[in-house]
């Protein structure tokens, strides 16, 4: 330190003001609440993240975080409905008007989040997931047996472990993932956002991929059981997985636009369908 | 008349105006002026809620459970797509009423363009479908409700313009592919099905502009 | 697009989804339920104030709906029919329930505690411009649920007090005198909140 000159020295001294003032400005509060099995809970947040994550108990714990005295958060039970929502005190932008939410829940429960700025994260859940966020980020993992809506503008989505699960994804222009997702429907549609797909079509369910201009990427074991059809209208169609032709196709099959076949006994219905993209399937 | 008087008889003057006695206390008494402002303020706010959310999705598959039980359907598998978003806009009977806010009418007019045009895409695809799908009908009004939109999302949240501008520019473009698919050949079932899922994006564009409104 | 496997188009119309419903046709039920499960599921959660009570009454007036389908014939919209329907539904399951609705007895005296006297002499703020959706929303929440089923019916629903006394048995003048009640709770709910909201500050 004695060789440190005096310009660091200065910095270092301000930084750790700043950092100092930064956290003065923090004000961390917590809301705790006990709910009966089904509860349902919503976020509302302008800007900044809310985490979810679902747990053992009966508890709904919610622990936000403001950056400045411009906004506020209002946390209220109403019977079994939590409702936890940022008003602004003064019209504000940027940092200012952030708020971090950590909400832990009982995993039952229904969670609605509406976050414009996200990101939005949800884990370790079994009850119904409703999130939309505007430029969102949205990551949702390891939920079973639920319902799992999600619509951004911009934001790019990512699932990943998702069983027995009813999942419908709407975004404009955000990318898609699905990552071992399975459930008796699967639903994803975008504008011009890419969808990836790496799992088994498991569960029998219907799958349907669709895009405007992204392409569609799909990566599947040999194991999987799918009677599946690809069409681009104007773009293009690679396979190299092994499809055993159909006799009635729902669509004349154009070669490089479509193709459609089964494998195993086909037990899911997987329709991939781009207009101007392309869409890849490959075996894994 | 006094004060007392005139509350009494409020619940009417709200509904239908006073008589001549009744305004004139209106007028001259900031308390009572105060009230009366304050309830149609709140009545009128209330004609604008919209519909809240939809209902968790097992209600549906409750529905179906007892629809197969009671024997009410024909055993037929699978389910159809559908369009929470422009549907619920549709069914909103006293939006109409609140015709100050001009983003909701765009939103309405827009709404009628997509179901306008669901009815005459679904018909069997024969020649007449050509003329009936691409028609410029909800494509006059469509750049002034955009317009509208972008105005709305730059006053509630000029953050998001870009982002909402980009993705309309976006959609926009899905729903011109689509309808150009379409022209060149009616007959194809994929291009309608591009045409409404274009349509509902648009309106989901629409509806997460439209849920900033007083927040 | 390709639906491969559905009989029905992707974009039924409602005229058409009804048609076939009345005919026992097991997707045109999923459709018309998709087209209309926002409104009746807000109408519930709204009158009912409890997330599961709403969920199974927007249940019962689906499965109402769908008994009662071939008796449709067009008389009025299919979306008012289904809403008068869901209405009732709600309604009725007050009734077992044993809520108070609206007494049938009131006269349209106000009452101490509802009644608008309190206002007179003292000037408040007034709420123009103050009040948002959410504080709206949570306002008629906390409503007794006379006041709340009235308010929902006429200010949020579009209602008249004829058809909201046909609906609840009761007079004409109870129905504009309930909502009167409702909009000045209301009307103290929200002022409270603005009080408490710029204490804070």
């Amino acid at each position: 330190m004695g060789r440190m000159s005096n310009g660091v020295k200065c910095s270092l001294v301000a930084v750790g003001l700043l950092a100092v003032a930064a956290f003065a400005a923090d004000n961390r509060k917590e809301f705790r609440y006990t709910v009966a099995p089904g509860a349902s809970v919503t976020v509302t947040n302008e800007s900044g993240p809310v985490e979810i994550k679902g747990s053992a108990g009966r508890q709904v714990v919610i622990i936000a975080t403001t950056h400045s005295d411009k906004v506020e958060v209002d946390c209220d039970q109403n019977r079994n409905r939590i409702h936890a929502t940022t008003h602004f005190l003064q019209r504000t932008d940027g940092p200012d008007s952030r708020v971090d939410y950590q909400v832990l829940v009982p995993s039952d429960a229904s969670v609605t989040v509406r976050a414009p700025s996200g990101p939005i994260t949800a884990e370790k859940m079994r009850g119904d997931l409703t999130l939309e966020g505007d430029a969102a980020q949205v990551d949702v993992h390891d939920v079973s047996n639920a319902h799992v809506h999600v619509r951004t503008i911009s934001g790019p989505i990512s699932l990943g472990n998702i069983a027995n699960g009813h999942v419908e994804i709407t975004s404009l222009n955000g990318d898609v993932r699905l990552d071992a997702v399975s459930g008796p429907r699967v639903s994803v549609n975008t504008v011009k956002g890419s969808i990836r797909y790496n799992g088994d079509f498991g569960e029998g369910g219907e799958y349907l991929l669709v895009n405007h201009s992204g392409n569609i990427d799909v990566t599947l074991p040999a194991s999987a059981s799918v009677d599946l059809s690809a069409r681009s209208i104007t773009g293009s169609v690679e396979n190299d997985f092994p499809l055993q032709q159909k006799q009635h196709p729902a669509f004349a099959i154009t070669q490089g636009r479509s193709f459609a076949g089964t494998s195993n006994s086909g037990a899911s219905s997987v329709q991939l369908r781009s207009l101007s993209g392309k869409i890849r399937v490959k075996k894994r | 008349m006094n004060c007392a008087e005139f509350q009494e008889v409020l619940p009417d003057i709200i509904e239908s105006g006073g008589n001549p006695e009744e305004e004139a206390h209106l007028k001259s008494c900031a308390v009572c002026s105060d009230l009366v402002q304050d309830l149609r303020y709140i009545a009128d706010t209330a004609k604008l809620l919209l519909p809240m959310r939809d209902p968790s999705p097992r209600v549906w598959t409750g529905i179906r459970g007892a629809l197969q039980r009671e024997g009410l359907v024909r055993p037929l598998a699978g389910t159809v797509r559908f369009r929470p978003q422009a549907a619920a806009v549709l069914s909103q009977r006293r939006w109409v009423r609140g015709g100050s806010m001009l983003a909701v009418a765009a939103l309405l007019l827009f709404a009628i363009g997509i179901i306008w045009l669901r009815n005459n895409s679904t018909r069997q695809p024969q020649p007449a479908v050509t003329a009936r799908v691409p028609a410029a009908a909800p494509a006059a009004a469509a750049d002034d409700d955009d317009a509208q939109m972008l105005n709305f999302v730059q006053h509630k949240s000029p953050a998001l313009l870009a982002t909402y501008r980009e993705n309309l520019e976006s959609v926009n473009a899905y729903i011109r592919d689509a309808r150009r698919r379409i022209e060149q050949d009616p007959n194809d079932m994929g291009a309608h099905d591009h045409l409404i899922r274009a349509y509902d994006e648009k309106a989901l564009l629409y509806e997460m502009a439209m849920a900033r409104s007083g927040e | 697009m390709a639906q491969a496997k559905k009989s029905a188009g992707p974009g039924l119309s409602e005229a058409e989804a009804i048609d076939r419903a009345q005919r026992g046709d097991a997707e045109s039920f999923e459709a018309l339920y998709a087209l209309h499960k926002r409104r009746v599921y807000s109408l519930c959660l709204r009158m009912t104030g409890n997330t599961a009570e709403a969920e199974d009454l927007t249940q019962e007036a689906f499965l109402q709906l769908y008994r009662k389908i071939a008796t449709f014939r067009g008389e009025s919209a299919f979306s008012t029919w289904l809403h008068r329907l869901a209405v009732n539904v709600v309604l009725m399951h007050l009734r077992k329930k044993g809520l108070p609705e609206v007494s049938l007895e009131e006269s349209l005296e106000p009452q101490q505690e509802d009644g608008p006297r309190k206002d007179i002499g003292t000037r408040d703020r007034v709420l123009a411009g103050s009040i948002d959706r959410l504080n709206l929303e949570r306002a008629i929440e906390s409503l007794p649920p006379g006041y709340r089923i009235i308010f929902v019916l006429h200010d949020v629903e579009g209602y008249e007090h004829n058809e909201i006394a046909e609906m609840m048995g009761c007079s004409i003048g109870n129905s504009k005198s309930q909502l009167h009640k409702a909009r000045m709770k209301l009307r103290d709910l929200l002022s409270v909140n603005r009080a408490e909201k710029a204490a804070r500050r």
